[in-house]
């Protein structure tokens, strides 16, 4: 692909599309256009001198100036179900008002539902109840559906992407076997764990953008290597150089989350209903702000029965389409992804640098390399 | 020309407050309420006519203009709140047409632009002041005293580490506008963060380091470190990731450790034990710190004080800054210099 095109990324204030952004301007495109919903979303691909544009998916005007000159639409961004909905169908509108060349849609594996076994991009997508799964099926249909008008479409079905900056699974990993009270999911964390590192996920991108063969098409994408849960789990553990986990029984972690299901509900609710109050007397008083943070980390701390559910399936997204059509091969195994991973969370502070021996804030005098204290 | 020692005057100021943004919506504004008495009329300048009317109308008996420029004339006073790199060049106009600036921090990117301010309100007569608040702190001032004291003896290390996801409400995103500026976290934040390590010091330390995550935009993490005489002091900022927001100054002879966003407690160790210390003043009912440089500014205006905070007070902090930045190397990010790599088992 030439680097003189002119590339609009949305949700670029977001785990992908800012990585989509960073990967673009560092691989030498000149015109990188990042779309982000909200100005405080801009810290991280602001360090990057690419223009940083208001796109929120909503709002069709911000669209229309946002796809202005544009050739290529890489469309990350995220939301409630009616955004995915709703805000694809905009982007899309945009995309053959603007005539571009090329719009990739970013869905998820989460179509398939919850079936197990190997799934290739020929299985039916399966309405599986869960609100992400189903917006993104309707997202994909109104894909397909410009598609015929003449809007040049790619869909993309990442599996779980990690690495760099990932939140949800790298951050809220990393904090959960952090708190010790993580652990090996004795006969429920046996499923698979699709991992994708982003670097890959970015190279399948360019693929996508590059390939005569792409358009009209899904690829499911998915990484080198198929771990269980448990092994990703322990190898993550491990790359934080923290203690040998304990195995969690299925009875005990099913309980947990069981009890854990309604101290979350009547969380919610009270946050909700009375947030102001309690932020308040959480200010004010030692005691609460005690309690409150026993609460918070036993419900972080504490699988989901729906967490659970995954740990325990066995899908596997197959690539071979992507393989052929798009020449697309993961390069980054498991153990290279969460290296990187975990070097990052060091240099964000987001994790100890020596087992938690250090104090937080002796650990955090580090200056880079460099050490003065 | 205004003379250098002026009369209180009798009359109440007009002031400006230029830039209609989130600091002048959720400070400015509400600070120049509790002091409306001390002002004959506040004018709000704003480039989007629309947003200065809205803010004006909520604010009671205030005017609009869109342009500073129209109304230098008839204010005595200007809150300069707009984005960065504007600071100097408005505030240079409002001192050359003889109005008092009080200016948001960063008051400037360098040293010279301090310079030459200071210099054009001496000539013009008035005062060119910055919201610097972090000095103002009820803490802060207690550890300069117990420093100043010798409390903890000779200053060996000082340690800040301050951050947390960027959540400013900006209206304009000049903050991430990479044409505007290419400096980030370590200019805004470290406007106050570098500001009350000098005042700690009393004086301006030496840049050992400088390190950024910038790759030609504005840095969202940036770590320095400095000596004073026998004082390393190092600083982390993040706009990217919660920090622990907490100091620790170690003495030859004892240590304060603090938490940043905790402005009144401190904990002082020295050799008769650690003690717990409570800074806030007991006869500071009226004016809450953050809001002391804008009572003082009216109080200036009117001749009647001169300011908390003047210019040539955060030279030394601007200088350092400006020095840091001319110092700075990538961190290393090692998960971008990855491309596709081919693993050989």
């Amino acid at each position: 692909m030439r680097t003189d095109t002119r590339i609009l990324v949305t949700g670029a204030g977001g785990f992908i599309g800012g990585w989509i952004v960073e990967a673009l301007y560092l691989d030498g495109f000149k015109y990188v256009r990042a779309g982000i919903r909200r100005w405080s979303s801009a810290a991280r691909i602001g360090r990057f001198p690419v223009e940083i544009v208001l796109c929120d998916i909503m709002n069709p005007k911000q669209i229309d100036d946002a796809m202005q000159g544009v050739d290529v639409v890489i469309h990350c961004a995220m939301g409630s179900s009616d955004v995915i909905r709703k805000g694809t169908e905009n982007m899309l509108d945009g995309a053959l008002k603007h005539h571009v060349k090329r719009f990739i849609h970013f869905s998820t594996v989460d179509v398939y539902g919850t079936v197990e076994g190997p799934i290739d991009e020929k299985h039916p997508l399966v309405h599986s109840g869960k609100a992400y799964g189903e917006a993104k099926i309707e997202a994909e249909n109104l894909c397909w559906s410009f598609y015929k008008r003449g809007v040049p479409v790619v869909v993309l079905r990442p599996s779980i992407v990690y690495g760099p900056y990932a939140k949800l699974w790298i951050g809220k990993f990393a904090e959960r076997l952090q708190s010790g009270r993580w652990g090996l999911f004795k006969g429920v964390g046996e499923g698979t764990c699709n991992l994708v590192y982003i670097r890959d996920l970015v190279n399948a991108t360019y693929r996508a953008l590059e390939s005569n063969n792409a358009v009209g098409q899904a690829f499911n994408v998915n990484g080198a290597d198929l771990i269980t849960w448990n092994e990703y789990f322990s190898r993550l553990n491990d790359a934080l150089g923290l203690p040998q986990l304990r195995e969690i029984g299925q009875r005990k972690s099913t309980v947990r989350s069981v009890l854990m299901k309604p101290t979350k509900v009547a969380a919610h609710f009270v946050l909700d209903k009375f947030g102001g109050v309690i932020t308040m007397m959480y200010q004010r008083y030692d005691f609460l702000r005690t309690i409150a943070k026993r609460i918070e980390k036993s419900m972080k701390t504490t699988p989901s029965g729906d967490e659970l559910g995954m740990y325990g399936r066995k899908p596997s997204y197959r690539i071979e389409k992507a393989r052929t059509l798009l020449g697309y091969e993961p390069a980054f195994r498991v153990d290279q992804g969460i290296e990187m991973s975990v070097r990052w969370l060091r240099h964000e502070s987001l994790v100890s640098h020596n087992n938690g021996t250090e104090s937080s804030h002796t650990l955090q005098m580090r200056v880079g390399s460099r050490r003065y204290e | 020309m205004m003379n250098n020692q002026q009369p209180p005057q009798r009359t109440l100021p007009t002031i400006a407050l230029i830039g209609c943004g989130a600091i002048a919506e959720k400070f400015y504004l509400p600070a120049l309420r509790q002091f409306a008495s001390g002002v004959e009329k506040v004018i709000l300048v704003d480039s989007n006519p629309e947003r200065a009317r809205q803010l004006a109308a909520s604010f009671g008996d205030a005017d609009s203009v869109s342009n500073y420029q129209d109304i230098m004339d008839c204010i005595q006073g200007a809150i300069v709140a707009v984005p960065h790199h504007l600071h100097v060049p408005i505030s240079k106009d409002l001192l050359t047409h003889d109005v008092h600036v009080l200016c948001e921090k960063p008051l400037a990117e360098t040293g010279q632009e301090v310079r030459e301010m200071v210099r054009l309100a001496d000539a013009h007569g008035v005062t060119i002041a910055v919201n610097n608040t972090r000095r103002l702190v009820p803490s802060s001032r207690k550890i300069k005293e117990i420093i100043t004291s010798g409390e903890i003896g000779s200053l060996r290390s000082i340690s800040y580490l301050e951050g947390g996801e960027f959540d400013w409400p900006t209206a304009s995103g000049f903050y991430f506008n990479s044409k505007i500026s290419r400096k980030g976290v370590l200019l805004d934040l470290g406007a106050h963060v570098f500001d009350v390590i000098c005042f700690w010091l009393g004086g301006k330390p030496e840049i050992l380091s400088s390190e950024s995550d910038s790759f030609g935009g504005c840095e969202a993490v940036a770590a320095v470190s400095m000596r004073y005489q026998d004082c390393i002091c190092t600083v982390r900022m993040s706009r990217l990731g919660k920090l622990p927001n907490s100091f620790r100054i170690i003495g030859e002879k004892g240590s304060i450790e603090g938490a940043i966003h905790d402005w009144r407690t401190i904990t002082l160790t020295t050799s008769r034990g650690t003690s717990m210390i409570d800074t806030q003043p007991r006869d500071n009912g009226k004016v809450h710190f953050s809001r002391m440089p804008i009572a003082n500014f009216l109080d200036v205006i009117r001749g009647a004080a001169t300011p908390l905070i003047p210019a040539s007070h955060v030279l030394d902090s601007i200088e350092l800054i400006q020095e840091a930045y001319g110092r700075t190397t990538r961190f290393p990010l090692p998960w971008y210099e990855q491309k596709e790599v081919v693993d050989a088992d």
